[in-house]
C-alpha cells in the first residue's frame, strides 16, 4: 500500500515533466527518496503510514513541484543539447578543413588516418560531450552526419567542384 | 500569497546556501534541519526546496552527488567556489536591508526597541 501510494504521487509528478529520460529518472529517484525518509521518520514517531505519506505528499504539492521542475530543467536541456551539437561540428571543422587538409580537397583523406593527432580530436570530439553533457545523443549524431558527408566526399570526388 | 510568505519565498536562496556552508546535505536533510533550527517558522516546503536546489545547481552555486549512505541512495548538494562568494553577497546584502529598514521603522516611530 506504502509504495503503491508513493508511486502515485511519482506518477504525478512525472506527468508535468517533459525531459529526458536520465533527467526524469534522476528527479523521481531523489523525490522517492525524500518520501521515503518522511515516511519513515512518521513510522519511527509511531505515525501512521498512509497519513505520513499524505503529509508529505501534500508539502510537496506534486503539480507545483512537476511544473516548477519542468520550467528549471526544460531551458538547460535545450542549452545542454546546442552545446553537444555544435561540439562535433567543431571538432570537424577543425579536422577536415583547418588542421588536416588546408587545401580543402578530400585528396589526401585516406592519409588522414595514419595521423595520430586525427585521432585524438576526433575522439576527443565524441568523449567530451558523454562525459560532460546530457544530452550527448546529439553529439553522436551529429559526429555521424559529418562523418557521413565526408565518407560522400571521398567516394565521389567530383562532388567537390559543385 | 501572504507578504510572510513572500519573505521568506525571497529568503530561499539564502536559507539553502547558508546550510550548505556547513556542510554537504541532501534535500530532506536541508528541509528538517531548517525547520528545526528556526523552530518550525522557517518551514520550507518541498515545492520550494528542490526546484531551488536544482535552479543553483545550474547557477553553479552547488554541486551534486549520488553517495549510498546506511545502505540507501541520496543526492548530497554542496556550495561550490561560486556558491560561497553568492552566499556572501547575499549575506552582506540582507545585513544591509535589515538594518536600513530597522532604522526607517525606528525614524517613522514604529519601532519601540
Amino acid at each position: 500500500m506504502d509504495k503503491v501510494n508513493i508511486e502515485q504521487v511519482l506518477a504525478k509528478i512525472g506527468a508535468h515533466l517533459n525531459l529526458s529520460k536520465e533527467t526524469e529518472h534522476e528527479l523521481l529517484a531523489e523525490i522517492r527518496t525524500h518520501l521515503e525518509d518522511a515516511v519513515a521518520e512518521a513510522r519511527a514517531r509511531g505515525e501512521d503510514e498512509g497519513q505520513a505519506l499524505l503529509r508529505a505528499a501534500e508539502r510537496f504539492g506534486p503539480d507545483e513541484v512537476g511544473s516548477e521542475l519542468q520550467d528549471v530543467h526544460a531551458d538547460w536541456e535545450s542549452i545542454d543539447a546546442i552545446i553537444a551539437s555544435a561540439v562535433p561540428v567543431l571538432f570537424a571543422l577543425i579536422l577536415r578543413w583547418l588542421i588536416f587538409a588546408p587545401n580543402g580537397s578530400a585528396i589526401d583523406w585516406a592519409r588522414l588516418l595514419t595521423w595520430p593527432g586525427f585521432w585524438i580530436i576526433a575522439l576527443a570530439a565524441l568523449v567530451i560531450p558523454a562525459y560532460r553533457l546530457k544530452r550527448w545523443r546529439f553529439a553522436l549524431v551529429g559526429w555521424g552526419v559529418f562523418w557521413l558527408l565526408t565518407v560522400i566526399f571521398v567516394v565521389f570526388p567530383h562532388i567537390n567542384q559543385w | 500569497m501572504s507578504s510572510l510568505d513572500q519573505m521568506r519565498k525571497g529568503s530561499t536562496d539564502l536559507l539553502i546556501l547558508s546550510l550548505l556552508a556547513e556542510r554537504p546535505m541532501y534535500g530532506y536533510e536541508i528541509s528538517q534541519l531548517l525547520e528545526r533550527r528556526s523552530q518550525g517558522y522557517f518551514e520550507m516546503k518541498e515545492g520550494l526546496l528542490y526546484p531551488a536546489l536544482h535552479r543553483m545547481q545550474q547557477n553553479g552555486w552547488l554541486s551534486s552527488e549520488w553517495r549510498k549512505v546506511e545502505g540507501r541512495q541520496r543526492k548530497y548538494y554542496a556550495l561550490t567556489p561560486l556558491g560561497g562568494e553568492v552566499l556572501g553577497a547575499q549575506v552582506s546584502e540582507w545585513k544591509t536591508f535589515l538594518e536600513e529598514l530597522r532604522a526607517l521603522l525606528k525614524a517613522n516611530q514604529v519601532w519601540t526597541k
